[in-house]
């Protein structure tokens, strides 16, 4: 690389060097300084005649490489720095495509493995202490009748293994224009009283241009695939995410509860019967009032336990969107005002694409130019190497 | 330079600021001249002013009028190739010249024969380097621009150089029996 250097050259260089062309153009050739610069001109290898014929012979064919000559061995630091920024800019565009955030993508299905909940009795249930009143009050609901998931306890023959009571559920996300919203709403409710379930709560919001709707959907456990796969075709999936969760223990739990209560209690009815002093009897009405209180949220907790293991949620949620462009049914119309839309998202998308690719390539290039540079220098300083060697 | 060349070169692209037909026809001796200063063997100089003129060809679209004269850029890409000659053969050899300039001229009077026998015997004292810058300024012809170009340096501190060499090369000559 040519350096830029103003500095003007001391006044004797100068006059030495303009007295050197002056002889080489003929100006003059006196002075020692001049007869030497002729002198070292008239030194000046000549090509001979046959060297003349061969380089106008190559010169006429081109230059072609001849091919009696050893080939010169090409050095491989270009081609690996190639590979490097090739392989780097796919390390970082692969990178770039599965990082965080994959859940942008549209129509994602996230399933999960059940969970266990807390085994004991302790810590899956309700104590008498701290039984809430709202869980007092969903017991009030009566629970269709499922299947008893263990056999009742026995004193002699060992418990087989209870049966696995899972509570599953799900969410689904459903995208669809605004005019179809109260369509699409419909076919919920319709779907879920198809399947024998029933809604829990629900929310419709229509607005000028849109709306959103959310349902709270409770369907029996054995018809969560079939009601998913209706509800599905409603409109378009934005996502759809299954949970399982495993109660076996706090089922058995709360079973063996109700059954330790409900010999307690007997056992107090036997004293009750045998009271002899109205003491003794006001004694054993007053724990009687207690464990059949007792007895009650326990029942209540088993019961909505089992709803919970035979009914499977479902929350719905459904979103509008303005249709795109080009996709306009109905009695939608395609504005100016759509189009600039349309406009502006391509220009963001092509945008986006752009710097995605830049930050791809950008360590690539940055690695490549690294390189070759290197190499560059490298080469530089082995060629004045061999002119140093030289002699 | 005074050989003309009356092949003509074959139709290739040209980028249009490059003749290189007229290139090939005013610097060929010069390449020449030069490679061979720095070669020291006329049998390698004329492989690598074949393959400077074969790689100029290929890379003439690479030439930038801006960054200094066809002669400069040609000159930096017969000295790459000498200069890997050089890497490649890693030997050396005598200084080898026409061996119509060993023997005096018939106009030479004794005292100007005796003079150039001493300057060709000061030059190849001279370190490499030295005897590139007399090559290419006093074989080659380069102006001082053209120089800095080659080697990469500024014009002043090419200037500089320069001198210094030919300082040199006279101590050389005065050494000299």
């Amino acid at each position: 690389m040519r350096r830029r250097d103003r500095t003007p050259l001391p006044e004797d260089v100068a006059r030495d060097l303009a007295a050197i062309d002056a002889a080489l153009a003929g100006d003059t050739a006196d002075g020692e300084l001049a007869l030497l610069a002729i002198d070292v001109r008239d030194q000046r290898p000549r090509p001979d005649a046959g060297v003349i014929a061969r380089l106008d012979a190559r010169a006429a064919d081109g230059f072609a490489p001849q091919t009696g000559a050893p080939r010169r061995r090409r050095s491989i630091l270009p081609a690996l720095a190639a590979a490097g920024a090739l392989l780097v800019a796919l390390v970082v565009g692969v990178t770039a495509l599965n990082g965080p955030g994959d859940d942008r993508s549209g129509g994602s299905v996230a399933l999960t493995q059940p969970a266990r909940e807390p085994a004991t009795a302790r810590e899956a249930l309700p104590t008498d202490d701290n039984a809430s009143a709202g869980g007092d009050a969903t017991a009030q609901k009566v629970a269709p009748s499922v299947s008893e998931a263990a056999p009742p306890l026995s004193a002699s023959a060992p418990a087989p293994a209870p049966a696995r009571s899972v509570e599953r559920g799900a969410t689904l996300a459903l995208v669809t224009t605004p005019g179809k919203l109260d369509e699409i709403a419909s076919g919920v409710v319709r779907t879920t009283d198809d399947l024998r379930g029933y809604v829990v709560s629900s929310a419709v919001e229509s607005r000028g241009t849109g709306g959103s709707a959310t349902f709270d959907l409770r369907v029996p456990a054995a018809q969560l695939q079939p009601a998913l796969a209706r509800l599905s075709k409603l409109a378009r999936v934005r996502s759809r995410t299954e949970s399982s969760l495993d109660i076996t223990g706090a089922v058995v739990a709360s079973r063996e509860r109700v059954d330790a209560l409900s010999a307690e209690r007997r056992g107090v009815l036997r004293q009750l019967a045998a009271a002899t002093t109205p003491a003794e009897t006001e004694q054993a009405r007053e724990r009687l009032r207690i464990i059949d209180m007792r007895l009650a949220r326990a029942q209540a907790a088993r019961l909505q336990l089992r709803r919970r293991a035979a009914y499977s949620t479902i929350n719905v949620e459904i979103a509008t969107r303005r249709p795109s462009a080009g996709a306009v049914t109905g009695g939608g119309t395609w504005t100016p005002g759509d189009a600039l839309h349309d406009a502006v998202r391509v220009l963001s998308i092509a945008l986006g694409a752009a710097l995605i690719a830049f930050a791809a390539l950008l360590p690539a290039g940055l690695l490549a130019a690294a390189l070759w540079g290197t190499w560059r220098i490298v080469l530089s300083r082995r060629r004045n190497g061999a002119l140093d060697g030289a002699n | 330079m005074t050989t003309s060349l009356t092949v003509p070169l074959p139709a290739r692209p040209i980028a249009g600021r490059l003749d290189f037909d007229a290139l090939y026809r005013s610097s060929r001796d010069d390449i020449y001249a030069y490679v061979a200063t720095l070669l020291r063997d006329p049998s390698a100089a004329e492989d690598v002013t074949a393959l400077t003129f074969e790689r100029a060809l290929r890379r003439q679209r690479s030439y930038r009028p801006g960054r200094g004269s066809e002669r400069g850029w040609l000159f930096g890409i017969a000295r790459n190739a000498a200069l890997d000659e050089l890497r490649r053969r890693r030997r050396t050899s005598a200084m080898v010249t026409d061996p119509a300039s060993d023997a005096p001229s018939p106009h030479d009077d004794a005292e100007q024969a005796l003079r150039r026998a001493g300057v060709r015997a000061a030059l190849a004292t001279l370190e490499p380097r030295d005897r590139e810058l007399i090559a290419l300024k006093f074989h080659a012809g380069l102006s001082n621009g053209e120089l800095a170009r080659v080697l990469g340096l500024s014009e002043s501190n090419a200037g500089t150089q320069l001198h210094r060499a030919m300082q040199r090369l006279r101590k050389a000559c005065d050494a000299t029996p």
